[in-house]
């Protein structure tokens, strides 16, 4: 009997050790879960709120991961409108933004919720129109061209989204001489003109639909005409007028109004981005056999 | 000519046999009860007879006309007949919407709609009730609003599903006393069911007993299905009219109860000094009648009890119909079956 | 925090100041969402209603179909309408797309399910009596239909009201074959959409604090019908 329980407890007792190393282990297992979570949240990351267009032409693609190749940092990317993308900023929601409306850049940086405006880039805006257009590709210039569609009552679509195309929109129907509204929109604009509020590619698509004309970047254009399977019908009725050049800036967020914001890592993507590697990897992106950004930086 | 004949009807529901009538022939300005437990296939049958659902097989006559069970050519029979269900809806309305329901889809003016709904709401003595919402009535009142409004149909014959079952004693009085009134002022034929015998004989000129869903021709005499439960040391036998009496048996659950009629022993005041083994209970003398050289004396105790005693001893006793009496029953009175189990 | 409360002020302010832009995109939402739940009711309570009292082969069938449907999402709709509205597609001669009756189609489309699941419900919930005491007081069938229907009404005016709910708070529809277009096709929910995306939140919160107030109207005026006959829903 007695011998039994004495061959029974080392049993026992192993087991219980057993229990503790798993014990141990666990929480081991715990404290190394919880020393990594701040490791995850120091690992090098910015957080970047930018315009459809950069994303939509695919640069981003290219662009980004070499920046993290030579850098370690990631970048985190969130496309909407420049108006939001600059309200990002304003909120602190956002480490840097890489957007196109170059009045409210400067705006943005003055009101002092961004430290500089990088100069980076340009691309150029098209008037995108009809298979059978002949009053645009007869216009003078691009002013004339959208002259030309008012007084026709043609369809014209507006992004209407306060993005940066948009913006551009409106300076060009100013330069156009027209009558316009306070929104800057024309005047007559009932029946032809529609203000859609959406992304370019909605409104490329929705011109198509009225076969009418667009404003649009060359890059969500050349997307939409040779990256799709179904065929784009519009065709580029203006281009290469000064009014339609369209440069691209990066600004970091200014950390003294959003002491959060990763002000050195965005900013060294900022000045990556001016660099020459950086101007080299823009320059060298093509979209479907065409160039599309041209580096910018030299400029200021 | 008959009001109703049945030929070969059988009712086929859910994969189950509920009704089989070889032949049931209902006469013109009569009063019929359907008896039977639950599940006899009383409820069919009325369903049947106010044209409501058609038979699965088997022909129906209505005064003599075989019934076309076409959706189009049942509407106009149906507003011959009205059916009172047992447990009544009434619409969510007012009171008189509901009684004028019958007259409006008969297509009579609104005048004539009020003036019928309103004196049938008069007939059952709830003339006040019809601009309240039926939604706020009581049972008993449900009931009876339901009898207005199938009498506001002005039916040849009136189908009553259980008339008393779920209400109160004092209204089930009420509405037995309406019937008897509809039968006599109106002269409208009227088939109803019920498991109450005392309610069949009261207010039916004849009796038709169904059990799983045939005719049958025995009247039960004295015999009553119900249940045996049992408390502490004593057993006791419910009937379905929820009278209570202590039997001597082992059995439980679902059983029969017979009460041999020549075994009864009839008091007419409450004896002294009667044997602890016996039962008493109290009851009232319906009616007396001579048999076979036997008077039978039928007693309401309840349930309706058929009591056999000779001449003589009526005579010496000196009861007459109406009177209260004391029932006594020795325990070889009694003879209990199991149900069976199929059954 | 601040700026939540701040946009709701202005908000307040612009809802209060009648302002113009405002309620005319309102107007637009209640008259897309009324007149698509419009057609939905006409031809969904009698499908519905039908399919609850009906009995034929393949009903279960069809009762799972509808409340798979359900579930369509609305951009599923609205590509689907798309195909057949877009100049390229076999409705395209209608030149619908981008007005408010592509807007319609789509929303009968998203709650025409709905309009006939809840109706199906409701009727069934209805006692099979009140149909067989119909029968029995004289009336037709259709007559009889209709006491049922009746009876049935607030559950299916709550069908109808849940229906409108889903038309007006839905986007995926009013965008892709709206397309938005301010003045013109411009609904509450595009509209949101549009002020976030430009980062102006004002005029999204006061078009949200709208369709919170336009669901609270059509709950109390359910309510208020239900309450004329007390507690029967």
């Amino acid at each position: 009997m007695n011998g039994r329980e004495e061959a029974f407890l080392p049993f026992e007792t192993l087991k219980k050790e057993k229990i503790m190393k798993k014990r141990l282990f666990g929480c081991f297992a715990l404290a190394a879960f919880l020393f990594t979570l701040p490791a995850f949240a120091t690992e090098k990351v910015i957080t970047m709120s930018t315009t459809t267009s950069t994303q939509a032409s695919g640069l981003l693609d290219v662009l980004l991961p070499e920046f993290t190749k030579d850098t370690g940092i990631a970048v985190r990317v969130m496309a909407k409108g420049t108006g939001a993308a600059l309200k990002d900023g304003m909120d602190g929601n956002a480490d840097i933004l890489f957007v196109h409306d170059l009045k409210r850049e400067k705006k943005f940086v003055e009101e002092g919720y961004g430290t500089k405006r990088y100069a980076v880039m340009y691309n150029d805006f098209i008037l995108v129109g009809p298979k059978g257009d002949t009053i645009c590709k007869n216009a003078a210039s691009i002013a004339e061209a959208m002259k030309a569609i008012a007084e026709s009552r043609l369809p014209f679509v507006s992004r209407g989204d306060d993005s940066g195309t948009h913006a551009r929109e409106k300076e060009l129907w100013m330069a156009s001489g027209l009558a316009l509204n306070a929104s800057h929109e024309p005047e007559k604009g009932g029946g032809w003109y529609f203000s859609i509020g959406q992304g370019m590619g909605e409104a490329l698509v929705f011109a198509q639909e009225k076969n009418g004309y667009v404003l649009s970047d060359r890059g969500t254009y050349l997307q939409y005409k040779y990256g799709r399977k179904d065929g784009y019908t519009l065709e580029i009725v203006y281009e290469g007028d000064e009014l339609l050049k369209n440069p691209y800036g990066v600004i970091p967020v200014n950390p003294q109004k959003h002491s959060h914001v990763r002000f050195d890592l965005a900013d060294t993507f900022a000045r990556w981005l001016v660099s020459e590697r950086g101007q080299q990897v823009i320059g060298a992106y093509q979209l479907h056999g065409n160039p599309l950004f041209f580096p910018d930086a030299r400029k200021e | 000519m008959n009001l109703y004949s049945l030929e070969g009807v059988q009712q086929i529901l859910g994969g189950r046999r509920v009704l089989d009538l070889e032949k049931l022939e209902l006469e013109e300005n009569k009063s019929y009860a359907l008896l039977g437990p639950n599940g006899s296939g009383k409820t069919t049958l009325l369903h049947i007879l106010a044209f409501l659902s058609p038979p699965a097989h088997g022909r129906v006559f209505f005064r003599g006309k075989a019934v076309d069970w076409k959706e189009k050519a049942l509407t106009p029979l149906r507003r011959r007949v009205v059916l009172v269900e047992q447990h009544p809806i009434l619409f969510t309305d007012t009171v008189l919407k509901n009684v004028s329901y019958g007259p409006k889809m008969r297509g009579l003016s609104f005048s004539a709609q009020k003036k019928i709904a309103e004196e049938s709401l008069e007939l059952v003595g709830m003339g006040e009730f019809g601009p309240r919402p039926a939604l706020y009535l009581s049972g008993g009142e449900v009931q009876r609003v339901a009898l207005a409004r199938a009498l506001a149909c002005q039916p040849e014959v009136l189908l009553f599903d259980e008339p008393t079952a779920s209400v109160d004693v004092e209204n089930a009085r009420r509405i037995e006393a309406l019937i008897l009134k509809i039968r006599k002022e109106r002269g409208i034929s009227i088939i109803f069911s019920t498991h109450r015998r005392l309610e069949a004989l009261l207010l039916a000129d004849e009796q038709i007993f169904l059990s799983h869903g045939s005719k049958i021709m025995e009247s039960h005499e004295n015999i009553f299905s119900g249940t045996l439960v049992q408390r502490g040391e004593r057993h006791f036998f419910l009937t379905e009219e929820g009278v209570e009496i202590a039997v001597h048996t082992d059995l439980c659950g679902p059983a029969r109860l017979w009460i041999h009629p020549e075994k009864i022993n009839l008091f007419s005041r409450k004896p002294s000094g009667f044997e602890p083994e016996t039962s008493l209970f109290p009851g009232r003398v319906l009616r007396i009648s001579a048999e076979r050289g036997k008077m039978t004396v039928l007693v309401d105790m309840g349930l309706p009890l058929y009591v056999r005693i000779s001449r003589e001893r009526l005579a010496a006793s000196g009861i007459l119909p109406g009177d209260r009496v004391s029932l006594g029953f020795c325990k070889e009175a009694f003879s209990v079956e199991k149900k069976p189990e199929s059954l | 925090m601040e700026f939540f409360s701040q946009s709701l002020a202005e908000a307040l302010s612009m809802i209060l100041s009648m302002d113009q832009k405002l309620y005319a995109i309102i107007w637009l939402s209640l008259y897309v969402s009324f007149f698509a739940t419009l057609f939905a009711a006409i031809l969904g309570v009698p499908a519905g209603f039908g399919l609850a009292v009906a009995s034929f082969k393949g009903k279960r069938a069809v009762i799972t179909l509808v409340n798979t449907l359900l579930a369509l999402p609305t951009v599923v709709i609205g590509l689907f309408a798309y195909a057949f509205l877009s100049r390229s597609g076999s409705l395209g001669f209608l030149g619908w797309l981008y007005t408010p009756k592509a807007i319609i189609i789509g929303q009968v489309i998203l709650i025409l399910p709905w309009v006939i699941s809840l109706t199906l419900t409701a009727v069934s919930r209805i006692d099979l009596r009140y149909r067989r005491t119909a029968l029995t007081l004289g009336a037709t069938a259709f007559f009889a239909s209709l006491a049922v229907l009746r009876e049935a009404r607030f559950g299916i005016l709550a069908a109808v009201i849940a229906a409108f709910g889903r038309a007006i708070a839905e986007i995926g529809i009013a965008m892709m074959l709206g397309g938005n277009i301010k003045g013109f096709t411009r609904t509450m929910t595009t509209a949101m959409a549009l002020e976030h995306n430009k980062g102006e939140f004002v005029l999204a919160v006061a078009l949200g604090l709208v369709l919170l107030l336009v669901s609270l109207g059509m709950n109390i005026l359910l309510q208020l019908a239900q309450g004329r006959y007390g507690e029967r829903v």
